[in-house]
């Protein structure tokens, strides 16, 4: 008897990415050690995290460093090991943009058409080492593009489910998904995030089971007034995400 | 010793389990990585009317190769000793073979199982050897075999004793896992290895059965970016992985 490998996916924008160079903020014992039971995809394999193995383009690009440094938490909590699928990009919308790499199920090789490689590969490498698996969650923290843009903020909702959707049976069942409202940071020009964010309620509203939306409440900004400091990421994880992924452990 | 029971806590772990369990297996892709144990156990194992016991808790994947539990055997310099292959494509395949060699130069005696071994089953295995004399029980019960005559001296090899493959650098065998090796310096009986598979539930063989003097159940060991350091949890015979990546020691596979 061998537990099933639960596997999650972190995707979304840059606060998902990390802010560049946000390595060297990690805090210990997170920072520069092998987290063995908190494997990452890389591509062709999962390895186990180190902030100090950086620049992967899955994992550390730009040395940046979110809320996966912190999964090792899960694991322990699971005394198992866990296993993450972590796709972000700045900048990245939900809505189809003709111009720029975006999340949208209809562009070609694009965000989503990565995400599914990757979900591919991990199923593969699994069933060759004869691991039984489940997509345990999304983490997905994005919108902010959207909520800059109100042709893209009208679409939200339609854009997300579209996603939400497609990614299920991609995987071939209901996942969790966890999310947060898009926040104004100090930076401002997010003038339609209450639209996406209404999009975003009415989403969860219709299964409040699989879908899960908190507040960020982010009160401490980086220099660039649009991410978070890792000490914030470190607290919206221990706040906000790790409680509800524990949740449906 | 039998010190088992509900919330008894295992002394090397700290932790409190239901039964003492060991968490983490090696995967062994069949193509590239093993552990390198150096000459551990090779006094006890190797040379003139030698008597011990090994137990391996293995799964072997889904293939048609050989997978090698533990072997002294390295064919380069005729330095063969004994080799160990618990899912051998030989004599129909899925069969437990056991080679022995008293020149170091071929296989001079060997032990081939009747029944077959399961793919993707976990599996205890207690081989025994008693100058010459071999005995296997497989998950608590004997496991019949045919024997050639097996010599009652071992060749003293200069390989090292390898985990996981027969021969470094000439591994190409079964993917599989193993979740702990065990080895005593004493004959173990049916008895001992009925008690360590205890009605399907694994024990620790260094909890049930004395006079082990070598056990690598993998929990403890430590990732240097390179390899792993492979514990011996009860002597000193510490080993090295070799070809392995972070996520092979795999702590969701076991048997338990």
């Amino acid at each position: 008897m061998s537990y099933p490998n639960r596997i999650y996916i972190l995707a979304g924008q840059s606060w998902m990415k990390g802010q560049s160079n946000g390595v060297n903020d990690i805090p210990a014992p997170y920072k520069d050690v092998y987290q063995l039971n908190s494997r990452i995809w890389t591509g062709s394999n999962f390895v186990a995290i180190n902030s100090s193995l950086n620049n992967n383009q899955y994992i550390y690009q730009d040395n940046g460093a979110s809320m996966e440094m912190f999964m090792t938490d899960i694991a322990t909590s699971l005394n198992n090991d866990i296993y993450i699928l972590k796709l972000a990009k700045g900048g990245a919308g939900l809505a189809l943009d003709i111009a720029e790499e975006d999340w949208n199920v209809g562009s070609t090789e694009e965000l989503y058409d990565t995400l599914v490689t990757m979900i591919s590969g991990a199923k593969t490498w699994m069933t060759d080492r004869g691991k039984s698996y489940v997509f345990k969650g999304i983490v997905w923290w994005q919108g902010e593009e959207d909520s800059i843009w109100e042709t893209k903020a009208d679409d939200y909702g339609t854009n997300l489910g579209g996603f939400y959707n497609n990614l299920c049976l991609e995987i071939g069942y209901t996942v969790p998904i966890y999310q947060y409202n898009v926040q104004e940071p100090p930076s401002g020009n997010r003038d339609y995030r209450a639209t996406v964010n209404d999009f975003k309620a009415s989403f969860t509203a219709a299964d409040t089971e699989n879908r899960k939306l908190f507040d960020a409440d982010v009160t401490s900004w980086n220099p660039d007034n649009i991410h978070p400091t890792l000490a914030e990421y470190k607290r919206m994880f221990d706040e906000k995400v790790k409680p509800l992924i524990i949740a449906d452990l | 010793m039998y010190g088992y029971g509900l919330g008894y806590t295992n002394r090397r772990s700290g932790k409190t389990n239901a039964f003492t369990k060991s968490d983490c297996s090696y995967y062994f892709d069949g193509s590239n990585n093993y552990l390198d144990m150096g000459k551990a156990a090779q006094s006890l194992l190797l040379g003139s009317n030698k008597q011990w016991s090994i137990r391996i808790l293995f799964r072997p994947l889904t293939g048609s190769k050989n997978c090698f539990g533990l072997s002294i055997w390295n064919t380069t310099g005729q330095q063969r000793a004994v080799s160990l292959n618990l899912d051998s494509n030989t004599g129909g395949g899925n069969k437990l073979f056991l080679g022995f060699s008293s020149s170091g130069s071929s296989v001079d005696g060997n032990f081939t199982s009747t029944g077959t071994i399961n793919d993707n089953d976990w599996n205890d295995v207690v081989i025994t050897y008693n100058a010459g004399l071999v005995n296997v029980y497989l998950n608590g019960v004997s496991f019949a075999g045919t024997s050639t005559t097996i010599p009652s001296t071992i060749f003293s090899s200069s390989a090292n004793t390898l985990i996981g493959a027969v021969n470094a650098g000439n591994n190409v065998n079964e993917a599989s896992y193993i979740n702990m090796v065990s080895i005593a310096n004493e004959i173990w009986t049916v008895t001992d290895a009925a008690n360590m598979w205890n009605n399907g539930t694994p024990r620790l063989a260094s909890e049930v059965a004395s006079d082990v003097v070598n056990e690598w159940y993998f929990d403890t060991d430590t990732f240097d970016g390179t390899n792993f350091t492979v514990i011996d949890t009860v002597g000193s015979d510490n080993g090295t992985s070799s070809g392995m990546i972070s996520s092979d020691k795999d702590c969701n596979e076991n048997p338990y």
